[in-house]
């Protein structure tokens, strides 16, 4: 093996669903609103994903005005982001906080990083959740394909091919709905 | 046009995969499809599609009237017009514009700015910084964008939703239809010049663009 070889990996893959959320408009809410407020909206933003989330996945690290989040299955994942969906879009207009959440959903086999994940799947995530309107839930093909079960009162429409910067591989993605 | 002539299933979409490469698309009529010459129709049985990729080239085609289309691309301009079906199209930097349909709108760019001109079923229009005009739809809206501006042109016979960063709000309502409208700025101006009703309702959002709903 020459010195430049790169030894087999020991890290473990985290196979399971891997999901972004990004708050949009947290930049503009600061200005308009002040730091205080900012934070509060965080703040909220966060106890309302913990709260969602409980045992069925696990908060991976906060990006500052989003999360990444892992899933050990694709169901809870997008039960989870409809959940959340849900409650951002009843606090967004009923306590004048926009709570305009993205969220990306993909199945992978991310490796394992200390308590990060990363790798090829992660950064698919990242690009789902940037096609995502606030409000919505957008699902990778393999996310969809690892449901194993039907999830009650849930579908999928077919948002179209996706050619993304960066992926060689075009990409098949579904809006969630409930 | 003199380009290359391709058969088309019945009950087959076309589906466009490109990188850079501009695409246009334009439905007449006819019963087959043509494109550009040396173009060659991939046809998928089980997903009812004839598919056609390019990286960098252009690809103009011609379709039926009321032909289902879908695009993905990344920074390929893409312009669709002459009269087709439902319509999706997403894509990271391109300009997308969408003349009439019959069906259903599904657009989303990153950074592209969206034109729907007149939509006859349902249209979703998202953009993180692109604006979107959407000049007239049927059906129900949902526009999304953050910084861009947002101009709605709706029948007033289903629900309209939109939210915006900091963009403007322009909503203009067919003539006779009046909306329960809830409107939200945190810092600009809302203002709905039209007698408030029930026949639908319109939820725009916005955190510093004024919102304007008025007849059209």
């Amino acid at each position: 093996m020459s010195a430049t070889a790169i030894a087999p990996s020991r890290n473990r893959t985290a196979e399971g669903a891997i999901a972004f959320t990004d708050l949009t408009g947290y930049t503009e809410f600061c200005a308009l609103r002040g730091d205080e407020a900012a934070l509060h909206l965080l703040q909220t933003q966060e106890q309302i994903l913990r709260d969602a989330i409980r045992r069925r996945g696990r908060l991976v690290k906060n990006l500052g005005d989003g999360f990444l989040l892992w899933f050990r299955s694709a169901s809870a994942a997008v039960e989870v982001a409809l959940d959340l969906q849900d409650i951002f879009d009843s606090e967004s207009f009923d306590i004048d906080m926009p709570l305009w959440v993205r969220i990306g959903v993909h199945y992978g086999s991310p490796l394992r990083y200390g308590r990060d994940i990363i790798g090829h799947d992660v950064n698919l995530a990242a690009r789902v959740v940037d096609l995502a309107a606030p409000g919505e839930v957008l699902v990778s093909e393999e996310c969809c394909q690892h449901i194993r079960r039907p999830i009650p009162g849930v579908y999928f429409e077919e948002v179209g091919p996706v050619v993304m910067k960066g992926i060689p591989d075009t990409i098949r993605l579904y809006r969630a709905i409930r | 046009m003199g380009g290359t002539r391709f058969e088309i299933p019945e009950g087959f979409r076309l589906r466009i995969l490109t990188v850079s490469g501009k695409v246009f698309v334009t439905g007449e009529e006819r019963s087959d499809g043509e494109i550009d010459p040396g173009r060659e129709a991939h046809y998928s049985d089980k997903e009812h599609a004839v598919e056609f990729k390019s990286r960098s080239n252009s690809l103009r085609i011609r379709v039926p009237i009321g032909m289902n289309v879908s695009v993905g691309t990344v920074s390929g301009d893409v312009t669709l017009d002459g009269g087709l079906g439902t319509v999706k199209v997403s894509t990271v930097s391109s300009k997308v514009r969408v003349g009439r349909t019959s069906g259903d709108a599904d657009i989303r760019s990153i950074s592209g700015d969206i034109v729907v001109v007149d939509c006859g079923g349902r249209c979703r229009a998202t953009s993180k910084s692109g604006s979107i005009a959407l000049g007239h739809v049927a059906g129900a809206v949902k526009a999304h964008t953050m910084s861009g501006s947002v101009e709605i042109g709706t029948a007033g016979q289903d629900e309209v939703e939109i939210k915006t960063i900091s963009g403007r709000i322009e909503v203009k309502v067919d003539h006779g239809r009046s909306p329960k409208a809830r409107l939200k700025s945190l810092s600009g101006r809302c203002r709905c010049e039209i007698e408030p009703g029930a026949d639908f309702e319109i939820r725009a959002s916005s955190l510093s663009g004024s919102i304007e709903v008025q007849e059209r």
